[in-house]
């Protein structure tokens, strides 16, 4: 198991390199002139003296192989450099805004594993029955609906009406920002924080929510069904110790590599809910990273995001691992 | 996003306006009425205190540069100057006639070609820290702001001084033209060119003076607290990319300036936070959640506005929205399509683009050059009006002659920047005469740049003033040696000589006569440009709450007059 | 963007294995069995129904919307609905029933070439991954790793920059990005199956290795990935909503649903049918591609009689 671990850890380096690398040499394969697109040049013409200042600056004129390993240079020694428009280290700005995300993050899991996971299981249990139905059709609604419409819905309902209404303040949500940014042990939010939290949690949860909720649900319904269950009610064992204690732990096996997979679609969720609510996230920064060509900024995103996958992705392996104990006994095939 | 809002609103807005020949002291004793801008209240009755949220300036997205020296965005500046202020600003009182008064230059002179500007610095003011504002608090300034490690985009204007070019370029240690004698207290510049309407440049942010404790400070100071100024506000906290927090600067004192400007002696409110949005729906939503006093007009929901707010929509502002033609296109430019350019201007049914697109807040343009900018005139173009029969009776003219177009003209516009709807009408209206075009969407962040390099055929082009003088529009975008601001193929010399005199000459009304020859040369002998209509204000309150909101040609509220209802 | 749903978890887990040389036949239930049992879903079924009905639509699209798609309205802007204009009218005075109409084509198109570009991606790659193992397994799963480790928006508006914005630009992003994980569920079934006995006796007795990867080994990914494909048209379709949001995608005139909603999304509070009906859409298209991949689900289970 610890090779198997540190051989996986050894394998983000290769990746690391081959995804900045391909987004390096994309950025300088597209049209336009880099020095150009930071300058800002989709309003007004840039006088030619700015351009000059902007390319000397950066060194854009230096040959692409020289910029290449100028950039591994640095980025080895974790210094990755500073943005193109603000001029402020990389470092920083994601410092900041890792933080910001991660908390919403968090938030958004537990409600997804809290909600999705009791809803899976009800419906298993009932299966078939209205409220099953019910619940097929409104998780499948919640993962239909984009995102961004969503968010405005909730603003909508949640802070835009309780003012026309002159609701008291106590009653209302906040719409956007991320407050006071006051936490206690890292993510519990204090004093009014929990006003803008709540609604982009609830936002970055709905798609991933329904999902486990069906996810549960299936894997539960293919679990009760299973010969081992099967013996345990022989055994004589009362229908709720043999759901909980036996079906649950092996029904969490897929549900578990869910949680931890499909990074991309949370990236992409968290891209659009800090948008919306404008929660000043690496989401956010994505988005505006990307139509700034800012190139430093989206390099050092994505070097996060290649880890912090590398590392759920390590996560999950091991806990899949704990759950089956057949695979912790080195059987099968690992991806 | 971002780039939108460098599209419309960027491009600097200066406070610097002048008809006024410059020839002697820059205080005028013939103006009534201690108002600025338009509409504005009387201000005795205004009540000091109160703190206000702001949701208007940053709804597009955070700042890059708050350093009035570096920044480039309407709405970046719009805190440096109420952090700093210039030697100059511009009199917006009477809208017909703005003039430029003195701030802190109490008053100038040149010599008789424009050449060399010497200007007076008041005595007895001071930055924040309680250090004086002196002649050499510019020279600092200047020198900082065109070192080439430091400069930022618009540390070309440095090139305007004698010596300011060679500084840029790394040849000389300092720019030569600019000289401070703090006994005497003045500056003198010497120019590198004559330019009648040097002093309303001067008041562009990028000339703000700075204390000694910015010697030797680079980018990170503005993300700091400690960037200390001498205008009506101050940082109360280090700005971050979510808020920028402003309080007022117990140094300034507003009735030391031109008392025309009618500014008071302190702000009247006691605390302003300028909230960052990322998304123009989302901030409106947040001033709609009463979570902001002043929030920003979004299209689509300007109706919503007007029926429950009030707005800054009836104030003109110094842009204009146009689409570019390509000279040298052979399909489209140039002397023998004359015609065909015209019945394109004519078909365009503009009244109905701005009910349609604007919700009717914009004005549709009758000539280039905006309402507020001194020497303005209504109507220049003469076909700019609606008029689908001439329209079409001028194409058939056109293939009458023997042309024909074998292919639809393609329209260029920057994408996702709220054009579509625009192009689309027009390709509608185009449509109704017989005219074919297409639409040509571009990526948004290359669009000026590939537009120069000849892209443009008929393209989106928008252009907010600088500095508010009638040169801005017409040398900036159409002269043939234009500073980058024409590449489209337009050049006409007798526009050019018109310009030049223009510029040189020093009575108002001769210039702007010269500039009106200049401006219908270009639309209506030529028919160099499409203009399509001219910007109106953007911000919505509820006048329940704040009790005074003056919003200025340049886009800029006057931070230091806002006050609230109830404190 | 992918929508997994009682997918067996790609990537670290496995199809079922089949234990023995017997199961192999009987894990795939006849296909009269499954429509069968798909039928007696009655959820599938209105999905099915939906679904039926929008191709429909999309095809008499002409014969079905009173007017076109650039067709305006002259001073009649962001009205309600009404008697000429059944789902109102936009912003330069379109008919949105007519668009939305015509959007049928073009979502269902995205939809269905995105999923076609990733389904034979993946089963391609997956399956030789898979067969073949050692190296080649190991580099094609590299490459994997790589694009999924890029933000999908930075890879998307790369990609959308360098093929300009439009309708071939989304659907290639989305084809790209899609495959990933049908890879790895017909990797994982090749892998769970190379081992055994009943592979090695058919090697032992002549049969070419594709035959037996065509015919024996691949049917039994099949469950999953038809079942994937399935909501992946509709998860498709939802992330061209989200694309267009972040400004990639189709473009004007383009009566594309996403983009719709996209443009309407500031007018919940005055002309909420500009947002509602092409929203309604997306949501009732995924919607009913989801209950039809349940229904699929249900009915091709082997395990349930």
């Amino acid at each position: 198991m610890t090779s198997y671990i540190i051989r996986r850890l050894l394998l983000i380096i290769p990746t690391v390199f081959i995804a900045l690398s391909f987004l390096f040499v994309l950025f300088f394969a597209l049209p336009g002139d880099p020095a150009n697109l930071i300058a800002g040049g989709a309003e007004r013409n840039i006088p030619q003296q700015t351009l000059d200042q902007i390319n000397e600056r950066y060194g854009l004129d230096n040959p692409l192989y020289e910029q290449f390993t100028d950039y591994w240079q640095r980025t080895v020694q974790w210094d990755l450099g500073e943005s193109y428009l603000s001029r402020r280290s990389v470092n920083s700005i994601l410092g900041e805004k890792a933080v910001a995300s991660l908390r919403l993050a968090i938030w958004a899991i537990i409600i997804e594993i809290v909600v999705g996971i009791a809803v899976g299981l009800l419906s298993a249990i009932r299966r078939y029955s209205l409220s099953d139905k019910l619940t097929t059709i409104f998780t499948a609604l919640a993962s239909a609906i984009p995102v961004f419409v969503l968010g405005f819905v909730m603003q909508w309902l949640f802070a835009v009406k309780p003012n026309q209404w002159d609701w008291p303040e106590w009653a209302r949500l906040r719409t956007s920002g991320i407050g006071p940014n006051s936490w206690a042990l890292f993510f519990i939010p204090t004093g009014e924080q929990w006003r803008y939290l709540i609604l982009p949690a609830i936002a970055l949860a709905s798609v991933t929510t329904a999902l486990l909720a069906r996810m549960t649900r299936g894997s539960m319904l293919e679990v009760l069904r299973a010969d081992y269950m099967r013996t345990a009610r022989a055994k004589g064992l009362r229908e709720r110790d043999v759901v909980l204690r036996h079906g649950l732990r092996n029904a969490m096996l897929p549900v578990v590599t869910l949680i931890g997979l499909d990074f991309g679609t949370a990236i992409g969720a968290a891209v659009l809910t800090e948008t919306t609510f404008t929660w000043p996230g690496l989401g956010s920064q994505i988005a505006q990273s990307v139509s700034d060509r800012d190139l430093p900024v989206l390099l050092g995103l994505t070097l996060v995001v290649v880890l912090a996958y590398a590392f759920v992705n390590i996560v999950v392996d091991v806990s899949y691992a704990w759950f089956d104990p057949r695979i912790r006994l080195g059987k099968g095939e690992h991806a | 996003m971002r780039r939108q809002r460098r599209g419309i609103k960027l491009l600097a807005l200066i406070l610097g306006l002048s008809l006024v020949a410059a020839a002697c002291g820059g205080d005028d004793d013939d103006d009534e009425g201690a108002q600025q801008g338009g509409g504005s209240e009387d201000q005795q009755d205004l009540q000091q205190g109160g703190e206000l949220t702001d949701l208007s300036t940053f709804s597009q997205g955070g700042w890059d540069h708050l350093d009035p020296t570096l920044s480039t965005t309407v709405s970046e500046s719009q805190i440096g100057d109420s952090i700093f202020d210039t030697l100059t600003e511009v009199d917006y009182s009477d809208i017909d006639n703005p003039e430029v008064r003195g701030e802190v230059a109490e008053s100038w002179e040149s010599n008789d070609d424009a050449t060399e500007w010497t200007f007076t610095i008041r005595d007895g003011l001071s930055f924040s820290d309680g250090t004086p504002v002196l002649p050499s608090s510019f020279k600092r300034s200047f020198e900082r702001a065109s070192d080439p490690d430091f400069a930022g985009d618009y540390s070309y204007l440095f090139s305007f001084f004698e010596g300011g070019q060679d500084k840029l370029d790394g040849k000389a240690d300092e720019i030569s033209g600019v000289v401070a004698d703090d006994d005497a207290m003045t500056l003198t510049t010497t120019l590198a060119e004559p330019y009648a309407n040097f002093p309303a440049v001067i008041g562009f942010h990028t000339f703000a003076p700075m204390p000694e404790s910015a010697e030797g400070q680079g980018v990170e100071w503005e993300q700091t607290a400690d960037m200390i100024g001498n205008g009506p506000f101050m940082l109360e906290s280090a700005p971050t990319q979510q808020q920028v927090v402003l309080v007022p600067n117990p140094e300034w004192d507003g009735t030391k300036y031109a008392e025309e400007l009618g500014l008071p002696a302190q702000p009247y409110v006691e605390k302003i936070t300028f909230v960052v949005s990322q998304d123009q729906d989302t901030a409106w939503n947040s001033f709609l959640a009463g979570e902001g006093e002043i929030g920003q007009l979004t299209s689509g929901r300007i109706q919503e506005a007007v029926d429950n707010y009030a707005t800054t929509l009836n104030d003109p502002v110094l842009g204009i929205y146009y689409f570019q033609i390509n000279q040298e296109d052979p399909r489209i430019g140039g002397p023998d399509n004359k015609l065909l350019r015209q019945a394109i201007s004519q078909a365009i049914d503009r009244d109905e683009i701005n009910e349609a697109v604007y919700e009717g807040t914009r004005t549709t343009a009758t000539g280039i050059t905006p309402p507020g900018i001194p020497g303005f005139q209504e109507g220049l173009c003469d076909y700019c009006a609606y008029d689908p029969d001439a329209a079409q009776q001028a194409y058939q003219e056109w293939q009458d002659a023997g042309n024909s177009l074998d292919e639809p003209i393609p329209i260029q516009f920057n994408a996702d920047a709220g054009h579509e709807p625009v192009v689309q009408i027009i390709i509608d209206n185009l449509d109704a005469i017989g005219i074919p075009a297409t639409a040509e969407p571009q990526p948004s962040d290359t669009y000026f740049g590939q537009m120069a390099d000849g892209g443009c055929v008929m393209c989106r082009a928008g252009w907010i003033a600088d500095y508010p003088t009638y040169d801005n529009f017409m040398f900036d975008l159409f002269s043939t040696t234009a500073l980058g601001g024409n590449n489209y193929g337009y050049s006409n010399s007798d526009f050019d000589d018109l310009l030049a005199e223009a510029k040189r000459t020093t009575d108002a009304d001769q210039a702007a006569d010269l500039f009106h020859q200049a401006e219908q040369i270009l639309l209506n002998d030529d028919i160099g440009t499409i203009p399509i209509n001219w910007y109106l204000g953007q911000y919505a309150y509820d006048p329940d709450v704040v009790a005074n909101l003056v919003q200025q040609p340049s886009l800029h509220i006057v931070w230091e007059t806002v006050a609230l209802a109830n404190p | 963007m992918t929508l997994t749903d009682q997918v067996t978890p790609p990537g670290h887990v496995e199809a079922p294995e089949p234990a023995d040389v017997a199961d192999l036949g009987a894990a795939r239930p006849l296909r009269a069995d499954v429509w069968r049992r798909f039928k007696r879903n009655r959820m599938a079924m209105v999905g099915l129904g939906f679904i039926l009905l929008l191709a429909l639509v999309a095809a008499f699209a002409p014969l079905i919307a009173p007017y076109g798609i650039t067709e305006r309205a002259s001073g009649q802007f962001r009205e309600g609905p009404s008697v000429d204009h059944w789902f109102g009218t936009d912003d330069i005075g379109r008919d949105v029933f007519s668009r939305v109409v015509y959007g049928a084509r073009v979502s269902l198109r995205i939809g269905f070439l995105a999923t076609a570009i990733s389904l034979v991606l993946g089963l391609l790659l997956g399956a030789i991954s898979g067969f073949f193992g050692g190296s080649i397994d190991t580099i094609i799963m590299r490459i994997t790793d790589v694009f999924l480790a890029i933000p999908y928006f930075v890879l998307a508006i790369s990609v959308a920059t360098v093929f300009g914005r439009s309708e071939n630009s989304i659907i290639v992003i989305l084809g790209i990005t899609g495959w990933l994980f049908i890879a790895r569920i017909v990797r994982s079934s090749f892998l769970g199956l190379r081992r055994l006995e009943y592979v090695e006796a058919a090697t032992a007795l002549g049969f070419s290795r594709w035959r037996i990867m065509f015919r024996h080994v691949l049917p039994n990914a099949l469950q999953p990935i038809i079942v994937y494909g399935t909501i992946s048209v509709g998860a498709v379709i939802l992330a061209e909503a989200a694309l267009s949001f972040l400004g990639v995608g189709p473009q004007e005139p383009t009566p594309a649903w996403g983009l719709m909603v996209s443009e309407a999304k500031g007018s919940l509070t005055n002309a909420p049918h500009l947002l509602f009906f092409p929203a309604g859409a997306i949501v009732l298209t995924v919607l009913a591609f989801i209950l039809i991949g349940d229904g699929l689900r249900d009915a091709l289970d082997p395990k349930l009689k």
